[in-house]
């Protein structure tokens, strides 16, 4: 059953000059996939999951996400829906560097008003899936770049949401990092069958997903399923990315040393 | 670029961090200014207001100019606190200590000499308003507006120095925490919050309550400054570790901490009380000051009814000598009142000074206390002496006699026994200058005396018209028995009206303070959030992406700013209520009504201007939003 579906999705962003950002974008995502999405910078990547996360209204085209009509959720509810049904990874972690660890991971629960005894349980599971139960008391600022955004995929999932949307994860994260972190995903798309619909700009981390979906130019320009091989997925995704063209630095950025964390 | 370019463009681009320190600087200029205006106003020292309201003035200033300078160097301090991350990054790269110090020197110049100019500016201004409003609360002529060359100098000579000085000092006890500077802050600063200290601070403030409302007349002399040390003590380690205790206390307590919007509240409060402990610390102390010293002199119907008790005469006279010049004296007092058309009687009874022990103690007659007394228009209820008892002769509402004393008198076996005090002034204090006795009719004509004085009243109904009256005599209303004439004078309504004038500057004073202070505060407290709006709201938009709505983010804010806003106002209300109740005993009738109606005010003009602050603050974090967001989710700018 799809769990989310995307119907001739379009946004133009009105300014100074309009831009279509996203252009009749259509796909469906079912139960307990991960689904990655790859293309050039500004094709649109973003804008998409904004608007599948119900941050941003779409100018036209609809999104389907467990049975429900999102733009059709009034402005009173959507906060609720979101907090039931989504959990978000960004680029930045966006964690609050006034709670620790522990405070970070809770937020969801309790602004859901659960018992104590409960968070406590769901603390403790999501902490021991992570491998984060040392990292539990300590300040944001004192954790390494994976240690943050595995604890931010801790809070995104910690109220089990339907679907699990994360834009470039690893962006900012080094080799090792980006490695546990794609672990906890993957662990996650396994065992607890969390859906996953992630951005990312490294073919390395998109060849651990199911389908890949390209864009470019704010349309959906091709897809890729793994198949069985991971390693000949990974090179036809580096195929692909060649055949899109585009700006070629953001793939580039693979093999070349992180600068930052 | 030179390096001294650099320090401006930075200044310039960071100007939001640098309000909170200006401002601070500038009122601090201002409020300096504004009193030096009064001071050396020319016709201040011609007689309009007397010798010691001058004085205290000159004292006021003073203090506030140490105040000035202990702000000055909290906000320098704060200000290099904010600038942690850039001044490490510029060490980083680089900087030596001298050329830091020369980059607080130049910024301290820069803000320094605007901060003096814009306050100098700002008070001429409004200077000719407060002259007239000062002038009208004063009840003296309306002060003329003159361009004072003499504040303007000391405020300038004086500031200049201060900054100064600070910008010489800070930088080497900023040095030692340079290396600290380098690595990240611990956000986990709160660990240092010490259980001992909180608990200290709690049973300090509780310990100088209840002295202070076990406190009587007695005691209060003993007690008053350990008792304000204690309350200035314990309110410091409240703010700077109580009630942050008290906050992780609460984070403990996961029923009340993991509840909606509470663990983003109090996890906040934690860093900014933190933050601002020692800004807050003195708000609540000149909240403090500020309510009792307002109150009181709030109270001046009570404080001239309490005066009419401590002089019940309208003119009093003591010939200390069988001179010639007393009668002649009299005789101008009666001409002048009779003039002024004042119907007066009058009474007249003999002072005895007797030796005792070491020293003269004046006495006079049970009847004629009598006598006196009902002269004076109290009602008499007490009971008669018996020989050799003796009652403390009240001098000033204020006086205390020992519950239980006798006295051996010299050259004579008698032995006094004290056991009661008079419940009426009938001769005030500023004529005898000293405490005294009243003694039975019969033991007053036995006791050897040292010498005689006599004590003549003038009684009126209309008291208060002799302002003026024996000018010649007795300049300013008195003459006391330490300006060794030959007499001793008061004169009433002048006193009353030099009393009324000064508690009235006084008033207006701790008024024109505490309001600018209290607009300070408030204003200096949101640049100092103003500075971390952009992380703020870059928290608020995390929180929006797990479902925290917009109503949910306004209460947070909104308590917030409560806890920082009302708490200082809080504590003072408190302190003072507890003051107050102490203060009550030194006088006669009730001024909890004065009291009720200066800390009200002060609150609706507080709650006022939170409202005014949370209202500001929500609107610069909502325009600011837009920006958080597209941080975090990516949305581009265009
Ligand atoms: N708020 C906005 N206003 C106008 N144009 C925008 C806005 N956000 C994004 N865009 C434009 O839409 C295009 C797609 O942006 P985005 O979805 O962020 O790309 P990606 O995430 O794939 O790099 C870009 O060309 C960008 O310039
Ligand atoms: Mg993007």
């Amino acid at each position: 059953m799809a769990i989310l579906t995307v119907q001739q999705l379009t946004k133009v962003y009105e300014g100074k000059q309009t831009y279509r950002a996203l252009d009749r974008v259509s796909f469906a995502m079912d139960q307990g996939e991960f689904v990655g999405i790859m293309g050039p910078s500004g094709s649109g990547k973003t804008t998409l999951l904004n608007m599948v996360s119900t941050m941003n209204q779409p100018t036209s085209g609809e999104v389907w996400l467990n049975g429900e009509n999102v733009s059709l959720i009034s402005q009173k509810d959507i906060e609720q829906f979101r907090r039931q049904h989504l959990g978000f990874v960004f680029q930045h972690f966006a964690l609050l560097d006034t709670l620790t660890v522990e405070e970070n991971i809770l937020l969801p629960l309790i602004l859901d008003g659960k018992p104590i005894d409960e968070m406590k349980r769901q603390l403790h599971n999501i902490a021991t899936r992570l491998d984060i139960q040392t990292l539990l008391q300590k300040q944001i600022d004192d954790l390494s770049g994976g240690q943050k955004q595995r604890t931010a995929i801790a809070r995104a999932i910690i109220h089990s949401p339907t679907l699990l949307l994360a834009d470039e994860p690893t962006g900012n994260l080094d080799s090792k990092s980006t490695k546990d972190v794609l672990e906890v995903l993957l662990d996650l798309n396994r065992e607890r069958a969390t859906s996953i619909l992630m951005v990312s700009h490294d073919p390395l981390v998109a060849s651990y997903c199911d389908r890949v979906l390209f864009m470019k130019d704010g349309q959906l320009y091709n897809e890729l399923y793994q198949g069985e091989d991971r390693e000949a997925f990974f090179r036809k995704l580096l195929d692909m990315l060649a055949l899109l063209g585009g700006d070629r630095r953001d793939f580039l950025s693979v093999y070349l040393p992180k600068h930052d964390s | 670029m030179t390096f001294f370019q650099f320090i401006y463009r930075n200044m310039i681009r960071n100007l939001r961090i640098y309000v909170a320190y200006f401002l601070s600087s500038m009122i601090s200029v201002m409020i300096f200014f504004i009193y030096t205006l009064f001071v050396f106003h020319p016709q201040m020292d011609r007689g309009v207001v007397i010798e010691n309201t001058i004085q205290g003035m000159i004292a006021a200033n003073l203090i506030h100019y140490l105040f000035a300078f202990f702000y000055v160097a909290y906000s320098i301090g704060a200000l290099l606190q904010a600038r942690r991350k850039e001044i490490s990054i510029l060490f980083m790269h680089g900087m030596t200590s001298k050329q830091f110090r020369q980059m607080v020197l130049v910024e301290n110049t820069l803000i320094g000499s605007s901060a003096i100019v814009v306050g100098i500016s700002c008070g001429l201004v409004t200077g000719k308003l407060f002259l007239m409003a000062g002038a009208a609360i004063m009840h003296i002529p309306p002060l003329s507006f003159y361009f004072p060359w003499q504040a303007i100098g000391i405020t300038i000579i004086l500031f200049i120095l201060l900054f100064l000085l600070l910008s010489w000092t800070t930088p080497f006890f900023a040095h030692r925490g340079q290396m600290a500077l380098l690595e990240q802050r611990k956000r986990d600063e709160t660990s240092r919050i010490s259980i001992f200290l909180s608990l200290f601070s709690v049973t300090l403030l509780c310990s100088s309550y209840y002295l202070t409302l076990t406190t009587t007349k007695f005691t209060v002399f003993i007690r008053f400054f350990p008792v304000v040390i204690m309350m200035i003590l314990g309110s410091y380690f409240f703010f700077t570790q109580g009630i942050i205790w008290l906050m992780k206390f609460i984070k403990k307590a996961k029923g009340i901490f993991w509840r909606k919007i509470n663990v983003i509240v109090i996890s906040s409060l934690v860093i900014r009380l933190r933050e601002n402990a020692r800004h807050l610390f003195l708000a609540t102390m000149v909240f403090t000051v500020g309510f009792c010293t307002l109150g009181i002199f709030a109270s001046t119907n009570v404080l001239n009814k309490q005066f009419q008790l401590d002089y019940p005469i309208a003119v009093g006279y003591v010939a200390k000598n069988k001179q010639a010049n007393h009668q002649k004296n009299l005789g101008l007092i009666k001409n002048e009142l009779s003039m002024k058309g004042i119907h007066y009687t009058t009474a007249s009874t003999v002072i005895k000074y007797i030796e005792v022990a070491s020293k003269e103690i004046p006495i006079i007659a049970f009847s004629e206390y009598k006598t006196l007394s009902s002269k004076s228009g109290f009602r008499f209820r007490e009971e008669p002496l018996g020989i050799y008892e003796a009652m403390g002769l009240l001098t000033s509402q204020l006086d205390q006699y020992p519950k239980q004393e006798t006295y051996k008198i010299k050259k004579s076996n008698v032995e006094l026994n004290q056991s009661k005090t008079g419940q009426h002034v009938v001769i005030p204090w500023r004529l005898l200058q000293s405490q005294g006795l009243i003694v039975s009719d019969e033991l007053f004509k036995q006791l050897p005396a040292t010498h005689t004085e006599v004590f003549t009243g003038f009684y009126s109904e209309k008291y208060i018209k002799t302002i003026g009256i024996g000018n010649s005599l007795a300049k300013e209303g008195r003459v006391m028995p330490s300006d060794h004439k030959n007499y001793a004078m008061v004169v009433s309504g002048t006193l009353l009206q030099n009393q009324i004038r000064l508690y009235r500057m006084i008033f207006f004073i701790t008024l024109l303070t505490t309001i600018v202070f209290f607009i300070a505060a408030g204003s200096i407290l949101y640049f100092r959030l103003y500075a971390d709006l952009v992380a703020e709201s870059k928290r608020f938009t995390i929180v929006s992406t797990i479902g925290y709505t917009e109503r949910d983010r306004n209460q947070a804010i909104t308590w917030q700013l409560g806890v920082l806003f009302l708490l200082p106002i809080g504590v003072a209300t408190l302190h003072s209520l507890v003051a107050f109740v102490a203060l009550q005993n030194y006088f006669a009738l009730s001024i909890a009504v004065e009291m009720a109606i200066v800390i009200i005010s002060f609150w609706i003009a507080h709650i006022v201007f939170f409202l005014l602050i949370r209202y500001r603050y929500l609107w610069n974090l909502k325009k600011q939003n837009k920006q958080s967001r597209r941080e975090i989710h990516g949305e581009l700018d265009y």
